[in-house]
């Protein structure tokens, strides 16, 4: 498919990254002109069925868009839904403290197994030298078996709370279909207790791993939740809510979303590109959220933090395998307290009747800001979806990254340069759904 | 489905609560999830062998008052073009749009 030029590399499909896109670079000169990241999976369409659906509808449907974080697509749709019809908003019905316990509960065991599952199956390899976590595990058995008790304690949670670990069904606008008891969630205490140690071992191992230089400035972007909305105990790292910040001093509320950020489309991915509306690219994910919100980390967590090397911002995106075992950790202990604190709502659901207008939503998916905007008619039927991923977002930073990262490592034979391109894209996690096989890389240059 | 929610003892959320379920149209696998968090099936399994969904359709529109375009919605999920399933929608829908 891809065109011939004297100099090209052309990675023609991504190993140990969610889904399907290959990478395409043409030199000339001695100078790296352009770095595409073609994403060739074929559009799904999701926006376009939602239309017609009614209101209640997104939380199933949207999950199916992944199963590595459907509860990110749940719960961005459901805050876009509930604040259009005044739920939770300052002067709408307050959401019970349970069921806000029990999302940010469930976004635990989302984080926990999709962190897991990419630092040690996927990105873990790279550092340690092996082509895939099968080879990897023939040598280093002991870490591969923890890494897939780490995730099995993340999807237990999303199996008791949400009914189901791959697209959960217990979710709804409002809330639960149907609230755990407490009993059902201090069954999982033990576990959750032998997983947060294992993490704090897992993050100080993967400190001692050797970093490619590459240090970068992006504009960063996450939510951050108000302080005077945290409940009393919780320091408020973002996951299910929060106000839109970036690192160039934007401080405001997801509905104020379009006026700051839109989408383009390019020639070379079926993926759009997520932009700034000064045109900037910028970065979501667990750096951007890190770099933003290390002040929102428990102190233990916070110290560990500092002990692993990420003592100020992270701008080597090498070392997000280190942000994202920061983040498992505090996953497990948000878990934690979450479960202390658990109030079990006396009805699992809020009543939502259906407003007309358009809504907004967004929460911290694994991978960065999910965004949501629905609008609905008087009847509650949607007439129009809009739903912007992190890696859509990421794209455009990605290869602007990896033109100065090849520009730098031009003097590399084809194998070397190959896979340290390929890390490098994994970095950032791309989510484009699931591939297995290696690929295939051709460099010209003259 | 519904063989596996008595197998569970979960009461019917169809009958008891009127809440509607496409567990008897639907194949088995799942261990009756959803019945089990008070919620009706929504078909993610596809059609069970032989389904009737017309008569499950019929008793959904005398006992729980369902409307036609909530029908065609119930029906036409994540396997709306399960023969049987795609048939029960149209059945739905007004004519100008089955053509």
């Amino acid at each position: 498919m891809s065109h011939s030029h004297d100099r090209t590399i052309s990675v023609e499909a991504l190993a140990r990254v969610e889904g399907e896109g290959a990478m395409h670079v043409e030199v000339a000169d001695g100078r790296v002109e352009q770095v595409q990241l073609r994403i060739y999976e074929p559009p799904r369409f999701f926006e376009a069925m939602l239309r017609g659906r009614t209101y209640l509808e997104p939380p199933d449907i949207t999950a199916r868009i992944c199963g590595i974080c459907p509860v990110a697509y749940q719960l961005s749709a459901i805050n876009a839904i509930e604040s259009l019809c005044g739920i939770g908003t300052p002067d709408g019905m307050p959401m019970p403290d349970g069921i806000r316990q029990l999302r940010r509960l469930l976004y635990c065991g989302e984080w926990i197994e999709s962190h897991v599952l990419h630092i040690f199956l996927l990105h873990a390899p790279d550092f340690l030298g092996y082509q895939g976590a099968i080879e990897m595990a023939a040598d280093h058995r002991d870490l591969v078996e923890m890494a897939l008790r780490l995730r099995k304690a993340g999807n237990q949670l999303l199996e008791v709370i949400g009914g189901r670990a791959i697209h959960p069904i217990n979710v709804r606008v409002g809330g639960f279909h149907r609230a755990p008891t407490r009993t059902e969630l201090q069954e999982m205490v033990p576990e959750l207790l032998w997983g947060r140690e294992a993490a704090i071992a897992a993050a100080r191992l993967v400190a001692g791993v050797e970093f490619p230089d590459l240090d970068q400035s992006p504009t960063f972007a996450s939510l951050r939740p108000e302080q005077d909305s945290l409940p009393p105990g919780a320091t408020g790292y973002p996951i299910e809510d929060g106000r839109l910040v970036t690192n160039s001093g934007l401080d405001v509320p997801i509905a104020a979303w379009p006026e700051h950020f839109h989408e383009e489309h390019v020639e070379h991915s079926t993926a759009l590109h997520g932009r700034m509306t000064d045109g900037g690219t910028y970065l979501v994910g667990p750096a951007a959220r890190f770099n933003l919100n290390a002040d929102r980390l428990p102190a233990e967590i916070a110290d560990l933090a500092a002990e692993v090397g990420c003592a100020e911002a992270v701008t080597n995106p090498f070392r997000s395998i280190v942000v994202r075992a920061i983040e498992t950790v505090y996953a497990f202990d948000e878990a934690l307290r979450l479960i202390d604190a658990y109030d079990r709502p006396e009805t699992p659901a809020v009543e939502v009747r259906p407003v007309a207008g358009t809504g907004h939503g967004a929460t911290e998916a694994p991978r960065g800001i999910l965004y949501h905007r629905y609008t609905l008619d008087e009847e509650g039927l949607i007439t129009d979806a809009v739903i912007v991923p992190p890696p859509s977002q990421n794209q455009p930073a990605i290869e602007e990254d990896l033109l100065e990262f090849v520009q730098a490592h031009l003097h590399l034979d084809d194998d070397a340069l190959q896979w340290q391109c390929e890390q490098a894209i994994r970095n950032y996690d791309p989510c484009i759904s699931c591939s297995t096989h290696f690929l295939d890389l051709t460099v010209r240059r003259r | 489905m519904c063989v596996e929610c008595k197998l569970r003892g979960n009461l019917c959320v169809a009958g008891a609560h009127g809440t509607p379920c496409l567990g008897p149209v639907t194949q088995a696998g799942c261990n009756a999830r959803c019945p089990a968090f008070d919620r009706g099936c929504y078909g993610c399994f596809g059609p069970a062998e032989s389904p009737n969904a017309a008569s499950l359709a019929a008793w959904l529109e005398e006992e729980l008052a369902m409307e036609h375009p909530d029908l065609v919605r119930l029906f036409r999920s994540f396997n709306a073009d399960a023969p049987a399933f795609r048939r029960e929608s149209r059945r739905h829908e007004p004519e100008e749009v089955a053509t």
